[in-house]
Formats: C-alpha cells, structure tokens, sequence
C-alpha cells in the first residue's frame, strides 16, 4: 500500500459506510418550507400551512399538527414560492407598485395557498398604485371585493376590504367607500378586527368624509382615530404593530390640521400645526413643524414670498431633524424642502440649487417610497 | 460555497524554466503577495521585473505573476466593490495570456491560476447572487449570467490541466490531478446554481465526478471527506434538502473523529493539517447550521451546541468566542445561531442575538459577513423593534454614515437620539449629535445639520467640557456651511443671532481662538494673505490653535513671496515649541504634532522654491541649491515614509522633478514609481518631465547610432549604439504607458512621443492601446494643432498597429478616416493600401507568411499606383529602398489580384520588370539586408 500522504492518508480508523449512504437517492418527497412569523417575534420554519384563515392558521411542522390562532400570526412566508412571488414583494416594499402589479400577475404556482395570496398582494399593489387615475381606482376596487367575495374568510380578506374601501375612495364612489370602511370600523369596535386594521379603517373613514367636503366630521373622525391609536398603544400591543399604530396616530393628527387646508383656510391650518409643535412628543412636534411648513408654502405657491419661504425652510427642516419615527412628517419634510429650493432658486441658493432639489425628491422615493409623498416626489424630478 | 485553500494548485511544482534568476525573483514577488500580503510592493517588484526582462516569454511569466497578485488582494480585499474590480481584471488577464502565450508550460500555469480564479470568483459571485436577492433582484440576472460564463472558463482551464497532468508519474503531479477534478466537480455544481434550466444535469454530472473520485481516493483521506461533503452540497443545489443535511452531519462526524484521534496522539496529523481540519469542521458547520436554520429543522439547536463544543475542543485555549472562531464560516454559523435565538421569541435571547449580531458587523465593516449580519440585524429589530436600543442605533447610525447612505444614518441616529434615557444621552448623546449633524452636511443640507448641532448643543452642552467645544466647532462650521449656501440671506440673521449667543455661552478662550483660526483660513483660501496673517497672529500662544495658526501665517507668507519672514515665522515658532513642551496628553498635542510636520514640510518647500523658481513669487532657478533642496526632500521623506503622511506624496514630487532636472532619470524614475501609488495626479505630472528628459536621451542616441553607421570607419559601434537607444526607447515607452495608466487626461505630446517609440520598437499591441486612447480623449478635440497632431501621428500610427495585429477591418476605418483629413499623406496611402491588398512578411524563423488584409488586392493596386508623385513621397527618389519596396507592393497586388482576373498579370509583368531593371536587382540588394530580403521576395515569387 502506498504511503499515505498528508491528503491521501487515512484520517481515522474507522471505515464507514457513509458513501453508501450519501449516494442513495432519498425517497422522501421534497418539503415545503413556509414560514410563520407571530407577533410576538417568535418565526417558525419547516412548516407546511394548509388553512391561512382570518380566524386561525393550519398546518404541519414535518409530520405533526400545527396550529396557532391568526390574532398570533404576523405574516407568512411561502416556502416555494416562484421567485416572481419573492421579487414583487420587493418591489412593493420598493414603492415600484405598476411593476409588482404586473409581476404578482405573473406568478404561476398550483399551490392555492401562494396563489391566493398573490392575488392579495397583487390588489395590494394596485391600490397603491392608483394615484389620480379614478379608472384604476375602480378596477382595483372591483378586484379588491371580488378577492372578499371569493375568499371571505381568508387571513388577508379584513386588510382587502380595507383596500376596498380605499379604492372606493379614490374612485370618487364616496358612498360605496362610507360603507365598506364603517362596516370595517364597526366590526373592530365589537374587537373583529385586530388594533392597527381598525385604527386604519377609522382613519381612511375620515379621509372619505375629507374627500367627500365634509370636513368637519372628517377632523372628528381623525382626532377619534387619534385617541383610538392611543388606546391602541397603550394596551399590550404586539411590538411589530406598534410603529405602524404610531404612524396612524401622526398621520391621523396631521389629517385633523390638514382638513383647514383643504379649505384654503391658512390661518387654521397653521394655529392647528402650530399647536402640535408645542408636544410632549417629538414624533408630534416634527409632525406640527412638517405641517406649518407645507401651510407655508402652499399658501405661497401663487405668489411665494422670500421671508415665508426662509420660514417654510425653517419648519420643514426642524421637522426633519425631529422625526424619531422616519415617517410621514418626515418624507413631507424632504418633499417641500425640495420644492422650496425650486422657488427659491439660483439666486438664493446658489447655483446648484436643482441638484440639491434633486436630491431631496430622491430621498424621498428611496427612503420613503410607501407614503403619500413618493408620487409628487417621482413627478417633480420628472418635471 | 465553500472556499478550499487545499484546492489552489500550485504552479511552482512543476515549473521548469531555463532562466532561473527570474524564476527565483517571480517566487519572491508571489510570497510578497501571498505570504506577506504586500500586494503594492508586491506589483511594483512585478513592474521593475517587467522593465528589465523585456523577452516575450519572461513578460508573460511576468505577466502571470501580476495576475497571481490581483487574485491574492480580491481575496483579502473588505470592500466588495473593490474585490470584484481585481477580480474580474485578473480573470480577463488570464484568458488574454492563456490565449497569447504559445509555451506549454505557461498556458499550463495560466490554466492552473484561471481555475483558481474561477474557484474564487464563483465564490464571490455567489455571495453576491445571495445579496442581490434581498436587496436588488434586478441584478441576478446579469449576475447569473456572469458566473455561468466564469464557471465555463474554470471548467475549461481545469480540462486543460487534467489533460496535461493525466499522465504525471509523480505524487505531487497526481495529487494535483485529484485536487483539478475535484475543483472541476465544485465548478460544475456551481454553474448548476446559477443555471436554473440545466441544473438537474449540471448537478447530477458534478456528483457523477465526485462519486469516482470518492471512490477512488478512499472517503477516510482528507480529498475524501471533502469530496463526500461537496456532494452533500450537491445534494442540496439540487433540492434534497435531507440528503444534504445528512451528508454535513457525515462529514461532521468524520473531522471531528480524526481531530480527536489526532489529540489522542493516535493519528498523525501535522499541526497545519490540524489547523486545515479545524477550519473544514467549522465551514461544514456554518453550511449545516444555515440550511438546518432556513428549513426549520429541530435539531438546529443541537448543531449550534455541537460547534461551541468543536470550538471549546479544537480552538486557542481562552479565547473569546469571536477570535476563536474562524473569521468567515465561523462567523457565519454564530450569525445563523444569533438568528436561530431570535426567532425563538425569547427577549433575553433575542437581546443576545442583537448584541452578537452586532459585535460581528462591527468586525466586519464592508465584507459578505458584514452584510450578512446587517440582515440578521435589520430582520431582528423588523420583528423586535422595542428592542432597538440607542447603542444600536448609534451603531447602526454610525455604519451607515460610513457607507455614505446619509439618509439610512439620519434615520438610525434621530432614533437613537429620541429614545436615550438620561444616562444614555450623558454618554453618547454629542457623539450621535455631531453623526447626525454630519450626515445632513454630508447630503448637502446644511439647515438641517446647523438646526441638529444647535439643539444637540442646547440640550447636551456641558461648561468646560471638550466634546461640547468639539461640538461646538460643528457648529461654527455648519452655520458657516449655511451662510454660503445662501449667500448669507438676512432671513436667517434671527436663527444666526439665537445660534451665536448659545455659542456664547460655551464659548471660551479656545472656542475663540478656533474661530480666529478658521477666519484666518477663510482669508487664505481667499488669496487674502495679509488679512489673514492679522487674524492669525491674534490668537493666544497657550491655546490648541497656536500651532496651526503659526504654519498658516508662514504658509501666507510664502504665497506672498516672503521667504525669509515665512522662516522666521517657523523659527519663532520652534523657539516656543521647545521653551514650552507640552506634557503627556495634553489637549493642544495632536495639534502641535502636526504643526510641528507641517512646518518640516514647509522648509522643504521653500529649499524646493529657491531652487527651482517660481515665476509668480519671483523667484529665479538656483542651480547651486539643488543638493540642499534635495537633501531636504530625502530626508523629510525619509522621517515620514510608510506613516500615511499627507505631504509625503508633494514631497516625493519635489524631490523627483529636482532629480530629473539634473538628469538623474533612474533616480526619478524609483520615485515616480513610489508615488504612483500614492498620488496619482502628481505622479502624472512628475511623469511628463521625467518622459522630456527620456524624449532628450533618445534623441542624443539616436543622432549618436545614425552617425556610427553613416561613418564606415565606426562601423563596430552600431550594433552597441543600436542596443542603447533600444534600451532608451524601452524606458521611455514603460513610463510613456504608465503614464497613460495614471493620469486623468494624459497630453498629447507624451502620448505621440510614446507611440513613435512604440512603432521603432514595433510593439504594435501597446501602440493599439495607447492610439486608442489619444482617439478617445483628444480625438474630438478641435483646436488646430491638436487636431494636426492627432491626423499626423495618432490615426497613422495607429492603423498601421492595427494592420500589424491583423486587425485589418479596424485598421481600414481608421486608415480611411486619416487618408480623409490627410489625402496625400504617403505613409497613410500606403498603409492603406496594405491593409486593403495584404502583405508578404517574414516570420521568427524566417519563413515568408501571406497575410491578404482585407483581401482587395485591386483597389490596393489602384490607390498606390501614384504612391510616388505624393508630396513627400519616399519612394519619389528611383531605385531607392522605398522605391524599390513600393514596386514590390504594387507587385504584390497585382499578383493577387491576377489569382482572381488574369488582366492583372500583364500589370504584374510591367511592374516587375520594371523593378528587375537591366541589373536583375543589383541595385537593390546594395540597400543593405532590407535590400536584399526585397531582392529574394521578388525572385522567389516570380
């Protein structure tokens, strides 16, 4: 026998069969991966979900039973689901909705489960996708019921007839929209519905009354909305709906003092902004600073003013150094900086004003690319 | 996957070279490279080889080398964008001298170094590919698309090389052998991950080769282990998951086996086999740990167990966990693990996990284990954000800012700012102020940063406290950032007011005295140096800003032309350095360090002004202060080589231009070489004057060689007037290219004196590149002369290279162009017309070789016919060698031409005899070899 050499040599005495082994095809069928993340934090994996209800989630971790309520469940992710399924998700979270829209609609699975979510994601897209367009809105309210009526039990269906009543709105159907969102809302008093799908549905309520002129029901619905976060808030919520519970909450107040300037009433407006900057809380502090600067330039849009657009600076950059939370207050900060650039120009800001404008706009859709603020932001770089 | 150091083929084993001397430095340079991990001395070792072993093979063993280095820093490399850069440039290198070089032996090396690379790459790739998933799925594709052709290129050099070693006798040679199909199997498995459609073949062939070679070598040896634990991960490309997960667990069992037996003393490993084991059981470790994570398989806790007990058993005895893990797979299985309890939900455990999660992304600030721990992190606080500290935060805040996202990092550190306790913003809160008050500068969003700055000094500000003066330094210069950015608007006087007066309150002698130092540079940067010497000489001795301030007033007066004040300044300020020294940790020392250098350098400037003039400041050159000048360069130089110092690489530029201007090229050359790599613009510009002074030798040795041979007398000092201005041109054309190399927009002139030098020395490669790039950069130019200058010599010279490259479509276009804009340029016609008609040459053996150009042998003819009536023709003078040598092109066409349409033989015949004369080409061969050679073309193709 050869002298072993430092590669060859026998590593130990022991001969075993595991080349026999390792060369047998396994005879056990591929498994199925998905994953369930709880709101407690927790996540289990090797898991097959068979039942996705809004009342509980069903399956088997190998070989044994698996079952948790869905007031536990956060999210899941599917295990074999194509790789179209996992990319639009990204572009959803992206902000680039038209192309998750259309990469959703792509997903070829047999697998009922993964199809009907993509169905779900793919309606979650295009409502986020509709912008002024009211045809879209319709279509993607029509898809939106036709999911609930399809799928009425399934764990998504209260978020899409949220969607619904979204799509409703922004299609101009207020009527249609009051009654998906109070049926929603009525239904989460009577605790059908978990804290931040509730808070939502109430908040959207107060933006169909807004869009409907109704606006001083729709300030009553958002400082409802407000005090129903903090109840939210205050209760042991899981800890991954606490930001989004917190975002309602600074969305909610800013929608109160918004509804003056949907009026054109500046004086309101700012004395409401004004009042929130005077906060315990810096989250609503940024949020007052962020609205008295949007009050300041819209007001100025017309004829902007030197002096009012230093001060619309001011507000906004205080806002954007505040916010803790990176949301809302934050991204409209970035916005109206961009667009007071734009006003104030070379002379004031030297030369390279546009580029600063620029990037402003930019961080707005990199950072910020689901808020309110992403699609006036793509369209002032494009302009 | 994997990396396998056991997998790297060696190429000196088998090397067999005449030259051993070279042989002796290459293993020198790649030790610097591999063992040292010197990679700049290491490339600059390879240069100074490559200027003084000029033959084809030795550049491309040369060649080879510098490869070998690239991928031995894409390995080390942190920074990915870096890594793929080296990467991918060796891996073109590689293909370009395995296609190039015609020794065996060399394309068996390059075979060799290309596998490796594949092997590396593909690694790189696939961490990448795993990248780019979660973040950027746009770039799979392309990616994909790049590792497949990569892994076809490994799989193609290892055929070469098994084909080469199939029958090596030898147990080096067939160790080796193994070590290529193993390698071999790996890249086949890998191009089945990349290759979704083929992947079930690709898989299956992988484990086909692996199984042969398993079976061949025994699954108890060490190849055999590995082999079993490459078709584990087979196993699981190809989706069998528990077959995979069995075979870590087999491989597991096996090492960890031998390492005990091998502590037991009953099994004879040497410790770098043990130190080879160990990190094998940690990488087999981290590929179980991770796949077992992401299927949920229960015994993951088991395995995580396992390792630290591996650790605890085979490691450094005492160390931390984190040093005695291997810094990559190791690393990556205790990122799994931290992950593994976060997911249980547990907060203590989660909290554990964060931390770390933490600690490893701090290790690693810009690898694949860097980016994988940001994941893990980012995923924890999605699920868990209550558990986002402000520490982490601040981390978090602060690693973003150094990977320039300055939004990511506004983000992280408001966060962190907003949820400190009392405590907390005691002991981090100016720290996260002044990140956060950088970021919004750093975007360009000076408001925002003054507004953060402010409100951090309010809140955090502390009397006699060094961060808050540090904290109010950032202040000063945001509103200073601000003022310009608007034109100093009076609608911000208010907030300035508000900002000044709570400067006010912190400020002290040394907050003053700073902003006299910053005023003072303001005005310099101005050009107003007297305003500026007025405010810097008001600034207190005892203060930090002294130091500075003292430099910056000689500096001013040096601008002004006041050399002997600017060194009484400095001599001053010596004085009061040495009469009041500082004690240990003084607050004013970091800056009276770097007064103190910065004041050396100045003295090296002024020596450098006086010797050398300068124009503006009056001042005349001095030849009799050169030595003094250059003393004091080497030794500034000297004192602060290797230490990062900033004026190091101006300094480095003094010293060679002063060298250059007395003709001392080698010596300027070594320093251009070390600047190079420091600062590539002055190196540029030290590069031009260096490249005249070649330009002037050439000349002299030229004018030196044409005199020996037109005199018979010194007919012997040709061949040695010949070798010299060989070696002349050769050193004007490495700098020439390494100029072009460096500088951001090489001139013109450097670039043409390159490629006239390139073409006496007919290395037409190096003139295709270089003549492309005049194109590219001056081609479009429209200033007069350049535009002469590039029609006269770049287009002309460049075409004919091209041709000589038998790159005759390209040659042609740009002939064309250059016959366009010079129509009756003689040289341009008749490159020209070789390209379009071909051409008959003699190869290395002295063979005669057919080249048919573009194979239009007619028009050629046609086009060259009046090749002599041409303003400065040549070949206007009868029976001269360019007479003669254009009757044989034209001859040449026609023949050609005539193998098509027989009409053109008459013109053949004419042309010909012509030629012949009545003295059957006496005339011709009294032109010397050249004419002689003409001669015989004529009469051997007749």
């Amino acid at each position: 026998m050869a002298r072993p050499t430092p590669f060859r040599g026998r590593l130990h005495a022991m001969r075993t069969v595991s080349l026999a082994l390792a060369l047998a095809a396994s005879a056990a069928a591929q498994r199925t991966n998905d994953v369930v993340y709880t709101k407690a934090g927790a996540v289990l994996r090797g898991l097959e979900v068979t039942v996705f209800e809004s009342t509980t989630v069903r399956g088997k971790q190998g070989t044994a039973p698996f079952s948790m309520p869905a007031a536990e469940v956060a999210d899941v992710e599917w295990g074999d689901a194509p790789p179209a399924f996992a990319q639009a998700r990204l572009l959803l979270q992206r902000g680039e909705f038209r192309s998750a829209v259309q990469l959703f609609g792509d997903v070829q699975t047999l697998r009922p489960q993964v199809r009907a979510d993509a169905l779900h994601f793919q309606v979650e897209a295009a409502v986020a996708a509709i912008g002024d367009d009211k045809n879209a809105a319709a279509t993607a309210a029509r898809h939106a019921h036709a999911f609930v009526n399809t799928h009425p039990t399934h764990f998504r269906t209260p978020r899409v007839r949220l969607l619904a009543g979204r799509a409703e709105r922004l299609a101009g159907n207020h009527a249609a929209a009051t009654r998906t969102l109070r049926a929603l809302d009525e239904r989460g008093d009577d605790n059908g519905l978990r804290p931040q799908l509730h808070v939502e549905a109430r908040f959207e309520l107060g933006l169909c009354q807004r869009d409907a002129g109704d606006h001083s029901t729709a300030r009553a619905t958002f400082q409802a909305t407000t005090q129903l976060a903090t109840a939210a808030l205050a209760e042991r919520t899981a800890h991954h709906e606490a930001p989004a519970l917190r975002s309602l909450h600074l969305l909610a107040q800013s929608a109160a003092a918004e509804t003056f300037l949907s009026v054109s009433d500046w004086t309101a407006a700012e004395a409401a902004f004004q009042a929130l900057t005077a906060a315990a809380d810096p989250a609503s502090r940024a949020a007052g600073h962020a609205g008295l600067g949007e009050t300041i330039c819209r007001r100025g849009l017309a004829e902007p003013r030197l002096a009012d657009l230093r001060r619309c600076q001011l507000e906004l950059a205080l806002a954007a150094m505040l916010d803790p939370t990176g949301g809302d207050p934050s991204a409209k900060a970035n916005y109206w900086l961009g667009r007071c650039l734009l006003a104030l120009g070379a002379e004031r800001e030297g030369v390279n004003f546009r580029t600063r404008a620029h990037t402003y706009f930019q961080i707005v859709l990199d950072h910020y690319p689901g808020s309110r603020w992403a699609e006036p932001a793509a369209t002032a770089i494009t302009r | 996957m994997p990396a396998l150091a056991l997998l790297a083929l060696s190429t000196a084993a088998l090397a067999q070279t005449p030259d051993a001397r070279l042989e002796g430095d290459l293993a020198f340079v790649r030790a610097l490279a591999k063992e040292l991990r010197c990679f700049d001395l290491a490339r600059l070792e390879a240069e100074n080889l490559a200027r003084t072993h000029r033959k084809g093979l030795a550049q491309d063993k040369i060649a080879l080398v510098t490869i070998e280095i690239s991928r031995e820093a894409a390995r080390t490399r942190r920074a990915r964008v870096e890594a793929r850069n080296l990467y991918r440039q060796a891996l073109d290198k590689a293909k370009e001298l395995r296609d190039r070089t015609d020794d065996a032996q060399l394309q068996l090396e390059t075979c060799r170094t290309l596998a490796n690379l594949a092997h590396d790459y593909g690694q790189f790739l696939a961490e990448e590919l795993e990248i780019a998933h979660a973040r950027a799925p746009e770039r799979v594709v392309q990616l994909e698309a790049e590792a497949s052709a990569m892994f076809r290129a490994g799989l193609d050099a290892c055929a070469f090389v098994s084909k080469a070693l199939t029958d090596a006798k030898d147990e080096n040679g067939r160790l080796e052998l193994l070590l290529v199909r193993l390698k071999s199997a790996v890249l086949l498995r890998e191009q089945g991950r990349c290759d979704r459609n083929n992947r079930s073949v690709l898989v299956a062939r992988a484990v086909e080769r692996l199984t042969e070679l398993v079976l061949e070598v025994g699954e108890e040896t060490t190849i055999g282990v590995r082999g079993m634990f490459e078709i584990a991960l087979c196993k699981e490309v190809d989706g069998r998951i528990d077959d995979a997960i069995d075979g870590y667990r087999s491989a597991i069992r096996h090492i960890t086996a031998s390492l005990q037996q091998a502590q037991r003393g009953d099994l004879p490993l040497s410790p770098e086999m043990r130190r080879f084991l160990f990190a094998m059981l940690q990488e087999v470790h981290a590929r179980a740990g991770e796949t077992m994570l992401r299927e949920g398989d229960p015994a993951c806790a088991e395995l995580f167990a396992s390792f630290q007990k591996a650790l605890q058993e085979f490691g450094p005895k005492n160390g931390a966990l984190l040093d005695v893990a291997s810094a990559d797979h190791g690393h990556l299985l205790l990122l799994a693990k931290a992950q593994f309890d976060a997911e249980s939900g547990d907060g203590p455990r989660t909290q554990q996990a964060l931390q770390l999660a933490r600690d490893i992304s701090v290790r690693h600030p810009s690898d694949f284990v860097g980016a994988r721990a940001k994941t893990v992190l980012e995923s924890i606080l999605q699920r868990r954000p209550d558990l986002a500290t402000a520490e982490l935060l601040l981390e978090l805040g602060r690693s973003a800012l150094h990977e320039k996202q300055h939004e990511v990092a506004v983000i992280a550190l408001r966060k962190s700012l907003a949820v400190m306790t009392p405590a907390e913003q005691e002991q981090h809160g100016v720290l996260a102020t002044r990140l956060l008050g950088l970021a919004f500068a750093n975007s360009d969003r000076p408001l925002e940063a003054m507004l953060a700055l402010g409100e951090g000094l309010h809140k955090l500000g502390r009397q006699r406290d060094p961060r808050t003066l540090e904290l109010a330094e950032d202040l000063h210069r945001a509103i200073a950032m601000h003022r310009r950015a608007t034109r100093n608007d009076a609608a911000f006087e208010p907030r300035y007011a508000e900002l000044a007066a709570l400067l006010a309150q912190f400020a002290d002698a040394a907050s003053g005295a700073s902003a006299l130092l910053q005023k003072g540079a303001e005005l310099f940067n101005q050009a107003k140096y007297r305003d500026a010497i007025d405010q810097l000489r008001r600034i207190p001795k005892d203060q930090p800003s002294y130091d500075p301030a003292c430099v910056l007033c000689a500096r001013a007066e040096i601008q002004m032309g006041r050399l002997g004040d600017a060194r009484a300044t400095l001599a001053a300020h010596a004085t009061h350095r040495a009469e009041n020294p500082l004690p240990p940790g003084d607050v004013r020392g970091p800056a009276r360090e770097r007064a103190t250098i910065d004041a050396e350098f100045l003295d090296v400037q002024m020596h450098w002004l006086e010797a050398r003039g300068a124009k503006e400041l009056g001042l005349s050159r001095d030849m009799a202060r050169y030595p003094a000048a250059i003393e004091k360069a080497r030794a500034f130089i000297a004192a602060h080589d290797g230490k990062g110092e900033q004026n190091l690489p101006a300094a480095l530029e003094f010293l060679g231009r002063l060298d250059c201007d007395l003709a001392k090229t080698a010596a300027a050359e070594q320093t251009f070489a070390r600047l190079k790599a420091l600062d590539p613009v002055r190196a540029s510009r030290l590069a031009s004057e260096l490249f005249r002074e070649y330009q002037n030798q050439v000349r002299l040795l030229l004018e030196e060689h044409d005199r020996a041979a037109a005199a018979p007398a010194s007919a012997g000092s040709v061949p040695k007037a010949a070798a010299d201005l060989e070696q002349a041109r050769r050193r004007l054309v490495t700098l020439g290219l390494d100029y072009a190399g460096i500088s951001p927009k090489p001139q013109l002139p450097i670039l043409i004196g390159t490629l006239v030098n390139l073409e006496a020395l007919q290395e037409w490669a190096h003139i295709s590149e270089i003549g492309q790039q005049a194109l590219a950069i001056h081609g479009d130019d429209s200033t007069p002369t350049v535009q002469g200058n590039v029609d006269r010599f770049v287009r002309p010279v460049l075409g004919t290279a091209l041709r000589h490259l038998r790159r005759c479509t390209e040659a042609y276009a740009v002939l064309q162009e250059a016959e366009r804009r010079l129509p009756e340029a003689p040289e341009v016609r008749r490159q020209l017309c070789l390209t379009l008609g071909g051409w008959l040459e003699l190869d290395r053996k002295g063979s005669p070789v057919q080249e048919p150009g573009l194979d239009r042998p007619d028009e050629a003819y046609t086009r060259l016919l009046d090749y002599d009536k041409l303003p400065g023709s040549p070949a206007a003078k009868p029976w001269s060698l360019a007479w003669y040598t254009w009757r044989w092109e034209l001859y040449w066409f026609a023949r050609k031409a005539a193998a098509k349409d027989n009409k053109w033989q008459a013109a053949a015949e004419t042309v010909w005899r012509i030629a012949r004369a009545t003295d059957d080409f006496a005339a011709l061969r009294q032109h010397g070899p050249a004419g002689v050679r003409l001669a015989r073309f004529f009469t051997e193709n007749h």
